[in-house]
């Protein structure tokens, strides 16, 4: 256990709180008339997850409202800080909850999933012991010592390395296990960017370009499936060991970025970036701006 | 608050909190793969936010079998509706929904109705709403570019009334 309590800097895990923070907040407030509409659908095809198994019935909208509300204020103190052994659980379980309820609306969406665990993790453990409201307020009160390199600002780093690597495991390990490894082929992964190209033209304005292109070349499609295979199943080893780490995210990173480009689908978490500022030496960042300061 | 127990160890040699985080860390990452086993069992139950990720798993099949929404204008020319106009999220969402209420027969009319009016308000092409399933070669499709579907069966109809 001793690697995983390899002690890190305050500021690093202060600043994943911050990036991860700012970032569900602008999710939740630049959806926040887009929600209100999904959860005024008909309650006909209302299938909650897991989380809210004690709902048999859709919520009233107006109280769905006030709970989106509550989530963004609790967020915003989560980002800054301030009260955190109070709003850091309290936006984890929000946030979970919203998520959860915006997903009981005829499909399960994936592109959440990691940024409401990423926030679970952030929000049970000492993620506002520097840059934050609350520190600011201590050090107003009496002179502290400056929040140091500690084992309790490690091993959270590690855990969202850790989940991470499992969600992109467990999706390699269902293609394997579903379609065998012929799935790195490319054969499996042509016929779902079709299927994906027919939907954008039954449902929306038209198929993008690269369906047509695909479609008469089916050996482009080798390595980008075997590439994404490898990046899914060999996460656990490439996300954990360090000297991988920056490969390995690039990697990913650029994954989700051709996803975008071929069928639109877009995973923001991923797509910004954000899902990824775990793997980074952000305490560079804090170290820089107070040589500044 | 800042760490004040450095140095301090149990008897186990750990730290004071250690092993709580340890526990902590365990669970977190158990529950994130416990979906793996979705894997080797059926039916297979998808969930959030602890998902066995089934995306891009399994090939889909040659043929598609695919409810969707078609507007009639007055000289009878027909075009797929684009989903907002009668359903809500993006469009896999709208897709999904579709799927599970014109699976109920009575819920077709009910749909129908509602995106009638919909497109009411903002086409004023478009004289009649027709839900209907098509079968559909992707192959085909986008290699022959043959747009029209194999098969359509009609599930329900409505007029469009301004």
């Amino acid at each position: 256990m001793s690697g995983w309590f390899s002690p890190m800097p305050a500021a690093r895990l202060a600043l994943l709180r911050i990036g991860i923070g700012a970032f569900a907040v602008f999710e939740l407030v630049s959806k926040y008339r887009y929600f209100g509409h999904i959860v005024r659908h008909s309650s006909l095809i209302f299938d909650p997850p897991s989380p809210l198994f004690w709902l048999t019935e859709p919520l009233p909208p107006a109280l769905f409202d006030v709970a989106l509300l509550f989530t963004i204020m609790s967020g915003i103190l989560f980002t800054t800080g301030t009260l955190y052994r109070v709003s850091g659980p309290v936006f984890a379980v929000m946030l979970l909850f919203i998520y959860s309820y915006r997903n009981a609306w005829g499909m399960l969406y994936h592109s959440h999933n990691l940024l409401v665990l990423d926030v679970l993790v952030l929000g049970f453990c000492a993620a506002a012991d520097d840059l934050s409201v609350d520190r600011w307020l201590r050090t107003r009160r009496a002179p502290e010592a400056p929040a140091v390199s500690s084992w309790q600002y490690g091993w959270p780093v590690r855990l969202l390395w850790l989940v991470t690597a499992l969600v992109y495991f467990l999706a390699g390990v269902a293609k394997v296990s579903r379609t065998g490894w012929e799935w790195a082929a490319g054969e499996s992964l042509r016929s779902h960017i079709l299927k994906d190209a027919l939907y954008k033209e039954l449902f929306d304005s038209g198929a993008r370009p690269i369906a047509w292109i695909i479609v008469d070349h089916p050996e482009w499609m080798w390595p980008l499936a075997f590439g994404s295979l490898f990046l899914e199943l060999a996460a656990p080893a490439l996300a954990m060991w360090r000297r991988s780490q920056l490969l390995w995210m690039v990697a990913v990173f650029s994954m989700h970025w051709g996803i975008f480009f071929i069928m639109g689908i877009k995973f923001n978490f991923q797509l910004y970036g954000v899902a990824f500022l775990p793997f980074l030496p952000l305490e560079r960042i804090a170290e820089h701006l107070r040589r500044r300061a | 608050m800042p760490p004040s127990d450095h140095g301090k160890t149990t008897t186990l040699g750990w730290q004071p909190g250690q092993r709580r985080a340890a526990i902590w860390s365990a669970l977190m990452a158990l529950a994130v793969l416990s979906p793996i086993r979705e894997n080797f069992q059926t039916p297979r139950h998808d969930d959030f936010p602890l998902s066995y990720y089934p995306m891009f798993s399994v090939p889909r099949p040659e043929i598609e079998t695919i409810p969707y929404i078609v507007g009639v204008d007055d000289s009878g020319k027909r075009s797929a509706l684009h989903h907002k106009y009668w359903g809500t999220g993006g469009m896999n969402q709208a897709r999904s929904q579709l799927v599970k209420m014109v699976r109920r027969k009575a819920t077709c009319p009910k749909v129908c109705q509602a995106a009638a009016k919909r497109v009411a308000r903002h086409r004023s092409d478009i004289a009649s709403i027709e839900i209907v399933r098509g079968r559909f070669d992707p192959l085909r499709y986008f290699g022959e570019d043959k747009r029209e579907p194999l098969a359509e069966e009609l599930k329900c109809r409505c007029e469009v009334s301004r």
